[in-house]
């Protein structure tokens, strides 16, 4: 350690005057000043604020005042990744991720998203949140992180709060799968593409959202624009696809199966008579939670509790006095791709009969020790327009550059709607403000106090046209012949989404008073009338959902808020019975302690429980055998891309060319001797046998030694990192933990509509103060990890923490 | 731990001493509440009435103990005694610089 280095831990660390040590100064006065009148918050023994006020903009100042309080750093984190301003705090490293955002712009889709709706009704209450975190920020002590990196936040705005929710929704929508599979259509060839991402296809599986037979599954007939065949995917003039250029985006796409579940049932089914809604989404598990739970009670207009990103102001997920509510990824399609024919050295493009320059401006990134790096950021009259560097080399084909079209670049009304949403009064106010939830693309539950329930998918989702002819999505579009054009869409501008050519409100697939309802990125209907998605989620979880729900309404038993739970919990892989067979094979080229690990994995009920082995060895074989059956191939290709997932390893025929063994020398597998025998059973084989030498080298005896919460804080500080409890479930369970990847169930709500005998329940994976010093750091992990829960419901804790005082409303 | 004994006896013994000693532990905790080096420097300032360089870091590190103490009864205020034990590593580490910096500055009752 340098003497400089020394000097900086003891003025961090040195106990009394150490920076990391002042709680005192961190803690919220007990009176604070509020230009917009009185409020009050109370915290209760999770730490969540219940802020209470007669004016609505006084209760968010006091929203905004607390989130800073407990959440500063991840909110001025978030904005720093949307606005391509991480390398000025944390270095070269952050370089790409800077490049990708700014290249993206997503700050001018913010600040178009707020141009629009800065007369709106839930402005006033954003600007006076916004003026609550300025207001902790200029006055409170900075939150640890602040001192260890040694800078200040910079002042919060509105723009800001719509950045936070831009980046939740290009985490869910911003995907690549066209890419993908244009890059391994490349390489491999189409039909090859098309089999590893599979459109929607009905024969796929029998476990869709809306199900045949349920009452009034609503995806209405009509006008149609289906054209979903497999054929279509990859046919197109688009160029070749730079594998690097997709290989590098894909870090900045979500991760493949990242979900959710939700499920809403009708007080037909409950012991009450009364509806319940549970909702469970699949996120990056983080320290701090990427979650934060308030309540926020505004007299006689709102008493809204739930979840809501740090630095947006209102509740996603929740609760109010009349319903409840949750959202799950739908998996549609609405993000495009374009190439160009260039000319002038690539500073125009040809778009129709006529050539358009490029709009091109040079952004300077700081980066701190480090030199500072230009970015181009290009546009093109369909969006951003990507590339690795920004060398101003002329455009050839994609290769190194592809124009990006996504319904997030423009103004979207999402905020108002969740808004809307936290005060409605039942189905038909939150049917209203559906309509106003521009992106993401999701699944939504609610059910309200007079019984009624409902399933509805949001967002809007472009219809895309060539030469007038409706076409699908699921290819890189030759833009300057305008294939794939989305009419009345324009990005970085306000869109009069009436007018544009989506998919009508009223077509969206949902479901008016459905008697049980679940979702689980799935797909979502079998006959749609519009294309909406380039492939869904692989249909475990939503097929256990189901199985579990099914059961029990065919029994005498009602469904309690308890059985609810305990499917919310429920760790049993339905994966198991769709590997099954690839498993079998495997039996007859083992012996010994792998034929013994066999026997246990196939005779095992797969519930990824703690304390088993059978779970810890199915884990790892299951990630081995993608390895064998797709990676290896893959590296050869030199493609470095997201490979399928286990419904389509389970899907191929067992004598396909995916299942040639390595060459491992022996020569057994291969008939002919020409080395490309496909032989199942000796693929598994060796993927079980690297499962049992990973599983040694790890030192592992059971499930619960690997399935740990080894969350982790962005610095990767013991002190900030999250104390480890193993846990159940798995990446494709209902009860969803990735140990790998650490994503999960980021928050956990089953809530019973209206009946005050079994009360609303929930969980954070963590805890809702960002303040390692606090004890709501951490204090909801060990139950999560337990899968306990606690009350989530709307009384307000007794004596107050923070009187605002001051203002006169105006 | 007799030799302990008697060298805290002897050291209480004397008023005069005692009544420096604790003035500098009071300044020292003032300024280690500043900055780091006032654990060294309360540390030299306890350690400097002492009779004997091994009665001063005797003190010195009898200091590190008031300062420990008044460290985590300002964790305990602000309810944040519970956050720093989690603290594991960085727990143990402050606490070994409450004790080891002051008996460190102890050391200049050797330099008198």
């Amino acid at each position: 350690m340098a003497l400089s280095d020394a000097r900086e831990f003891l003025s961090q660390f040195a106990p009394l005057s150490g920076s990391t040590w002042d709680a005192k100064g961190r803690q919220l006065d007990r009176e604070v000043s509020s230009p917009y009148g009185p409020a009050t918050v109370r915290y209760d023994d999770r730490g969540v604020p219940h802020v209470s006020a007669d004016d609505e903009r006084a209760a968010y100042y006091a929203v905004g005042y607390v989130q800073a309080s407990d959440r500063l750093f991840q909110m001025d984190l978030l904005r720093r990744v949307m606005r391509g301003e991480l390398s000025a705090v944390f270095g070269d490293l952050a370089v790409d991720s800077d490049r990708f955002h700014r290249q993206m712009d997503f700050v001018r889709a913010a600040e178009v998203t707020w141009e629009a709706a800065s007369d709106g009704p839930a402005a006033p209450a954003s600007e006076a949140f916004a003026d609550g975190v300025n207001a902790y920020r200029e006055t409170a002590e900075r939150p640890v992180e602040f001192e260890l990196l040694d800078y200040e936040a910079d002042p919060w705005t509105p723009v800001d709060s719509i950045l936070a929710q831009k980046q939740i929704s290009w985490g869910l929508t911003g995907r690549f799968v066209t890419l993908r599979r244009t890059a391994v259509a490349d390489s491999f060839d189409r039909e090859t593409a098309n089999r590893l991402y599979p459109l929607p296809d009905a024969s796929n599986h029998d476990a869709p959202i809306l199900r045949r037979d349920d009452r009034e599954p609503n995806p209405p007939g009509g006008a149609t624009g289906s054209t979903t065949s497999a054929d279509a995917a990859t046919a197109g003039s688009g160029d070749a696809v730079d594998p690097e250029l997709v290989s590098w985006l894909e870090a900045f796409e979500p991760p493949e199966g990242i979900g959710s579940n939700s499920w809403v049932v009708g007080g037909e089914y409950t012991a009450s008579g009364n509806p319940v809604v549970a909702n469970d989404p699949h996120l990056d598990l983080r320290v701090p939670p990427i979650w934060y739970e308030q309540h926020v009670v505004v007299d006689g207009e709102r008493d809204v509790r739930g979840v809501t990103f740090p630095g947006v102001p209102f509740v996603v997920i929740g609760r109010n006095d009349t319903g409840a509510w949750g959202f799950t990824n739908t998996g549609y399609d609405v993000v495009d791709f374009y190439t160009y024919e260039t000319r002038m050295d690539g500073r125009e493009y040809r778009y129709g009969d006529e050539f358009r320059e490029f709009e091109t401006r040079t952004e300077v990134v700081p980066v701190a020790d480090g030199d500072d790096v230009d970015v181009e950021v290009t546009k093109s009259v369909h969006g951003a327009v990507l590339s690795r560097g920004s060398d101003g080399k002329a455009l050839s084909g994609t290769t190194g550059r592809v124009g990006v079209q996504w319904t997030g670049l423009s103004a979207a009304r999402t905020v108002e709607s969740i808004y809307d949403i936290g005060k409605s009064a039942g189905i038909d106010d939150v049917l209203d403000a559906l309509r106003k939830f521009d992106e993401p693309t999701q699944n939504f539950v609610y059910a309200d106090r007079d019984g009624r329930t409902l399933y509805y998918t949001t967002g809007q989702v472009p219809v895309r046209t060539t030469d007038g002819e409706v076409v699908t999505g699921t290819r890189v579009f030759d833009g300057s012949a305008r294939e794939g054009e989305w009419e009345g869409f324009e990005p970085y501008s306000d869109v009069d989404w009436a007018a544009a050519n989506v998919v009508p409100f009223e077509e969206q697939p949902h479901s008016i008073d459905p008697g049980y309802l679940a979702t689980a990125n799935q797909r979502i209907v079998d006959d749609p009338a519009y294309y909406l998605s380039e492939g869904y989620g692989p249909p475990f979880r939503g097929a256990r959902i189901y199985e579990r729900l099914d059961e029990r309404a065919a029994s005498d038993e009602p469904m309690t808020a308890a059985f609810l739970r305990d499917v919310q919990r429920d760790a049993v892989d339905r994966r198991l019975d769709h590997l099954g067979p690839v498993f079998e094979d495997a039996r007859g080229e083992v012996s010994g302690d792998a034929r013994r690990a066999v026997d246990a994995v196939l005779a095992w009920d797969g519930e990824m429980a703690v304390d088993r082995r059978e779970p810890l060895v199915y884990a790892f074989w299951t990630r081995k055998l993608s390895e064998h059956v797709f990676e290896r191939r893959f590296e050869d290709a030199g493609l470095d891309v997201g490979t399928p997932n286990d419904w389509v390893l389970g899907r191929l025929p067992a004598d396909s060319d995916w299942f040639v063994p390595a060459d491992d020398g022996d020569g057994e597998s291969d008939a002919d001797g020409d080395g490309d025998d496909p032989d199942r059973g000796v693929v598994a084989a060796n993927a079980l046998q690297d499962a049992l030498d990973a599983i040694e080298e790890e030192g592992y005896a059971t499930y619960g030694d690997y399935s740990t919460t080894a969350l982790t804080h962005p610095f990767d500080r013991g002190f900030l990192n999250y104390p480890e409890y193993p846990t159940a479930g798995g990446e494709t369970t209902v009860n969803n933990f990735r140990p790998e990847s650490m994503r999960g169930s980021s928050w956990r709500q089953v809530v019973p509509v209206g009946d005050d005998a079994e009360p609303a329940r929930a969980v954070l994976p963590g805890g809702n103060d960002g303040d390692p010093l606090s004890n709501h750091y951490a204090d909801q992990l060990d139950d999560w990890a337990a899968g306990r829960y606690r009350e989530f419901g709307l009384d307000i804790p007794d004596g107050v923490d923070v009187r605002f005082t001051g203002g006169d409303g105006e | 731990m007799t030799d302990l004994a008697s060298e805290l006896g002897a050291t209480l013994s004397n008023p005069r001493r005692v009544g420096l000693t604790a003035l500098a532990a009071v300044v020292g905790v003032a300024l280690a509440s500043a900055h780091w080096l006032g654990l060294v420097v309360g540390g030299a300032l306890v350690a400097l009435p002492q009779r004997s360089l091994g009665r001063g870091l005797l003190a010195g590190f009898c200091f590190g103990g008031v300062v420990l103490s008044v460290f985590l009864v300002d964790l305990a205020a602000a309810g944040a005694a519970g956050g720093f034990l989690r603290f594991g590593l960085l727990r143990d580490v402050a606490i070994a610089m409450s004790l080891g910096l002051p008996t460190f500055g102890a050391l200049a009752r050797g330099l008198r």
